[in-house]
Order: structure tokens, then C-alpha cells, then sequence
């Protein structure tokens, strides 16, 4: 009789309305944003790894940040862009902004006013950091930067020509970057600039990719990438780091919702499995 | 007074509740958000493509008579064949000079760094000291990444019949390749709930007015509920 409950409480289980399940998953995502649990969040290596990197910039040194991202995917990979530009800033490096996603090209802007106030109008525009905006033709895009930086780019984003910003002076090839950081959800993106840059000048190279990339990239850690950002979670893992920078992160609420949101997913998956184990036995029987 | 930022913020909550209306069932309001993201970014990949052209090829043309970027123009403007029926062969002019520069670029960088590094990198020397947790090196990870790489390659031998030795090692290629896409999967849920999540914080900043839309959205949301009940159709 008991066996005969359990049965018919999985069958039911397995017709319920999805619409319920979409309802708690919103719920359990919105909560903790609403009322935040301060979970802890742990660090991952690859994180660790990726700030090292960051740490070992010296004043001066030109770093790449490229923006290989579009809107869909902004909420994952947004918060490590302006982390990143926050750390690059604070070491004195000189940021060149650029993007091989046309849809990702505004984010740059974005991601500089948010960490300098301003972009073209802030007095250290063209000296510590500079927007070149987007590069098409993707990967021959690649190619064509790290052979000619101001044929391939011959105005900034905003209409100055490259060539008379003071930054740019001696920036003329792949060799002339320090670091390339690629922010990116797909193609172009880690594989290219591995390809094009990071193998053709042996310039040190990082990645930012969203949470589906991530177990893809990891090949390329440590030999070919020194570190990267894997999704939201490496975004806040970085936060973190940088709170003895003053950066003020706004992660740790997000990430109390992907934990339980994450919880739920796992007791979902429990509870199928312990219906088709139970639903299996009792036909065999 | 609605500012500009705030009718922006509204639309854009308006359009994130069409989408996700979804859940509930497929709708003329999803439809429109879904057709409105996509003319978005195609008039924007187009308005910025275009002003590249000029920054990259017409303006030094025109300006300081450049005259070989007439060629890449001319290429350029090939596409537009892709409209004509009966001269469409000429679009595959341009489409064979792309790929055939992307696939030789390709290939050039991809021997190295995608199949030469990544074999050394597999039989890289091993170092005890190594970090157990992030270090491939370590003798333990090098170990389970010997036999994972090994046994999915047999597992891919389709001209021998799998049986004896080479169905254990098909086996233990079978299961390394099954735990990599379970954490592919891992990884694939967080990524969705990233996105969900970063809408979320969107919709119900208290500090923002992007709320304001979430009643507006239930109210709608249950008078067509209601409406479906009516007419008898299931949702």
C-alpha cells in the first residue's frame, strides 16, 4: 500500500504543470536578491590564478582588453569586465579597449565610465586608457591587429585618429602588448586570440568566459592562458580579491541565488532519478 | 517627470517580461521583443560596419586617393548578389575569398597551439610539488588525464571490433568523456541561472522603477489565464 503511494506520488510528479517549477525557480533566484544570505564564497584556482596574472602588470605596460561579448550574455560577463578594467587601472596600466563582437562594443564604454567616471571626456583618456571600438572580420580581424595595430584600428571609437593619441605611439604591433584579456562568450574569442596573438608574440594572455565556456577553456590553462574568470562565479570570486583595492563589488547577493537556485536544480535531479529508480523496481516487481 | 533613463529602464523591463511571458505560453508579446532584439542588433552591427568601411576605406580613398582600397570595396559590394537570383553565383566570389583567408589563418595558428601545445601539454614532466587542485603536473592529475585522453581516444577505434582489452579501455573512455560533459552541464545550468539572475536584479532593484512593470505583467499575464479558462483551451 505504502509502495503504491510513493509510486503514484512520482507519476504525479512526473505530469506536474513545468510553469510551477519556472514560478519556484524564480522565487528562489529572487529571494535572496531581495533579502541577501551571505553565503561564502569559496575561491576557485583558475580565479587565483587570473589575479596573479593581473598583480604581476607593472606601470605602463599595455594591456588588451577585449570585449568578445554581446548583451545576451552581459549579466555573467559585465561584472568581470569592469572588475578587470577596476585592476588594470589600479596597477597603472594603460588599457586599450576593443571588442570583435559588434553588439559588445558599447559595453566598453560603459565599462570605462563606470570605473574612470568618464570616458572620452576624462583627462587621462588617450594616456592611461583608450576605446578603439570594434574590429570586424573576427579572426582575419585578429590577425590584421597583431600585424598593424593603427591600419587595423585607424580611429578610436569616439572618431580621434589612432595615430594621434598619445598612448598609441608606440603601440604598432602584437609585440608592443604585455597582456591580452579577452572577455568572451564564443567565436571570436579564446581560441582565436591563442591562435593569432598569444602563440604568434607569446604575449601573456587571460580570459573571462561565461559559465558554458568555462570546461572548454581550461586546456589552455596554464601553458597557453595563465588564468581566467569562469562566469558569474569567477566574477565574484575576483571581487573579492580586489576588496583590498576598494573595489565595491555587487556579486554576493547573485551569488546566494545561484547557490540555492543551484541547490534546487540538484534536488530536481535527485528527486527524477529516485522516480525512475523506484518506478523501474516496482515494474520489474 | 519621465526622463529619458527612466522610459529606457521601463521599456526595457517591458521587454523583459515579453520574453520571459514565454513561460507561460508562446505569445504575440514574446514574438514582438524576440523580432525587436533582432532588428536591434542587425541595425546596429549594420550602422557600425558601415562606419568601419568608411573609417578603413573610403575616407583614406577619398581623402588621400588610397586607390587600392577599391579592390576590397569591390569585393565588399559583391555580396549584395546574394539578392539576385540569377546572378547569385557571383556571391560566392566574395564568400570563397573569406573563408578561404579564415580557413588558412585558421589552420596556420591551429597545428600549434590547439594540437602541437596541447600534446605537450598533456605529456608535460611531472612535479610532485605541484598544487593537487589546479596543476596538471601533479603526478596523481597526470595520471587520471593519461588514462582519460587514452582510453577516449580507443574509444573512438571504429575499424576493430571493441572487445577484450580495447572494450575496458573503450569503457574508461566512455566514462572520462560522460564526467566532462556532466560538468559541461555543471556549468551550462549556472550560466542559465547567471542570466536569470542578472534579469532578476534588473526587475526588482528597489532603487530603480524597472518594478514598477512586474504588477503590470502579472495583472496581464492572469487576465489571459483567466480569458483561456474561459474559452475552455488548455494553455
Amino acid at each position: 500500500m505504502m509502495e503504491e503511494n510513493e509510486m503514484s506520488f512520482f507519476d504525479k510528479l512526473e505530469k506536474v504543470d513545468p510553469r510551477l517549477i519556472y514560478i519556484l525557480v524564480f522565487l528562489i533566484v529572487s529571494l535572496p536578491l531581495m533579502r541577501p544570505l551571505g553565503l561564502p564564497i569559496s575561491m576557485s584556482p583558475m580565479t587565483v590564478a587570473f589575479y596573479d596574472a593581473v598583480e604581476k602588470v607593472n606601470p605602463g605596460d599595455v594591456v588588451v582588453v577585449s570585449i568578445d561579448y554581446s548583451a545576451a550574455s552581459s549579466p555573467e560577463q559585465y561584472p568581470q569586465t569592469k572588475a578587470v578594467i577596476h585592476h588594470l587601472a589600479t596597477k597603472g596600466a594603460k588599457i586599450i579597449g576593443l571588442g570583435f563582437w559588434a553588439d559588445g562594443t558599447p559595453f566598453i564604454d560603459s565599462a570605462l565610465k563606470d570605473v574612470f567616471g568618464k570616458s572620452k571626456d576624462h583627462p587621462k583618456y588617450g594616456t592611461d586608457f583608450v576605446n578603439l571600438g570594434w574590429i570586424p572580420s573576427q579572426e582575419v580581424g585578429m590577425k590584421a591587429l597583431g600585424g598593424d595595430v593603427q591600419g587595423t584600428c585607424p580611429k578610436d571609437y569616439y572618431g580621434t585618429s589612432t595615430a594621434t593619441i598619445p598612448m598609441m605611439k608606440d603601440v604598432k604591433t602584437g609585440k608592443d602588448f604585455k597582456m591580452v584579456i579577452t572577455l568572451s562568450s564564443g567565436t571570436p574569442g579564446v581560441p582565436e586570440w591563442i591562435r593569432q596573438i598569444q602563440a604568434q608574440y607569446g604575449v601573456t594572455f587571460l580570459y573571462g568566459v561565461t559559465a558554458v565556456g568555462a570546461p572548454g577553456m581550461r586546456v589552455y590553462f596554464p601553458a597557453q592562458a595563465a588564468g581566467g574568470l569562469e562566469g558569474l562565479a569567477g566574477a565574484a570570486e575576483y571581487e573579492v580579491l580586489l576588496i583590498k583595492y576598494g573595489y565595491k563589488g555587487t556579486l554576493a547577493p547573485p551569488m546566494d541565488s545561484q547557490s540555492l537556485s543551484h541547490l534546487l536544480v540538484i534536488a530536481f535531479i535527485v528527486l527524477g532519478n529516485v522516480g525512475y529508480v523506484l518506478r523501474k523496481h516496482g515494474k520489474a516487481k | 517627470m519621465i526622463t529619458p533613463e527612466i522610459a529606457g529602464t521601463l521599456i526595457a523591463a517591458a521587454f523583459t517580461l515579453m520574453v520571459y511571458s514565454f513561460f507561460y505560453r508562446e505569445n504575440k508579446a514574446y514574438r514582438f521583443a524576440e523580432h525587436v532584439f533582432i532588428g536591434l542588433a542587425v541595425a546596429h552591427g549594420a550602422v557600425i560596419s558601415s562606419k568601419y568601411v568608411w573609417d578603413a576605406a573610403l575616407t583614406p580613398l577619398i581623402t588621400k586617393g588610397e586607390m587600392y582600397w577599391i579592390l576590397p570595396i569591390i569585393v565588399g559590394l559583391l555580396f549584395t548578389f546574394f539578392f539576385s537570383k540569377k546572378y547569385f553565383w557571383v556571391y560566392r566570389i566574395p564568400i570563397s575569398i573569406v573563408v578561404g583567408t579564415g580557413v588558412g589563418l585558421a589552420m596556420a595558428g591551429l597545428v600549434r597551439s590547439q594540437f602541437i601545445d596541447q600534446i605537450v601539454q598533456t605529456i608535460a614532466p611531472l612535479d610532485p610539488k605541484a598544487d593537487f587542485w589546479s596543476s596538471g603536473s601533479h603526478p596523481v592529475n597526470a595520471l587520471l588525464i593519461a588514462i582519460g585522453t587514452l582510453g577516449t581516444l580507443f574509444f573512438f577505434i571504429f575499424t576493430r571490433e571493441q572487445k577484450g582489452p580495447l572494450l575496458y579501455a573503450s569503457h574508461i573512455g566512455r566514462w572520462t568523456m560522460m564526467i566532462a560533459f556532466g560538468a559541461a552541464f555543471g556549468f551550462t545550468v549556472m550560466a542559465r541561472m547567471s542570466l536569470l539572475i542578472g534579469r532578476m536584479q534588473f526587475l526588482i532593484d528597489p532603487s530603480g522603477v524597472a518594478w514598477y512593470m512586474i504588477p503590470v505583467a502579472i495583472l496581464v499575464v492572469a487576465a489571459v489565464a483567466f480569458m483561456d479558462r474561459a474559452k475552455g483551451s488548455k494553455p
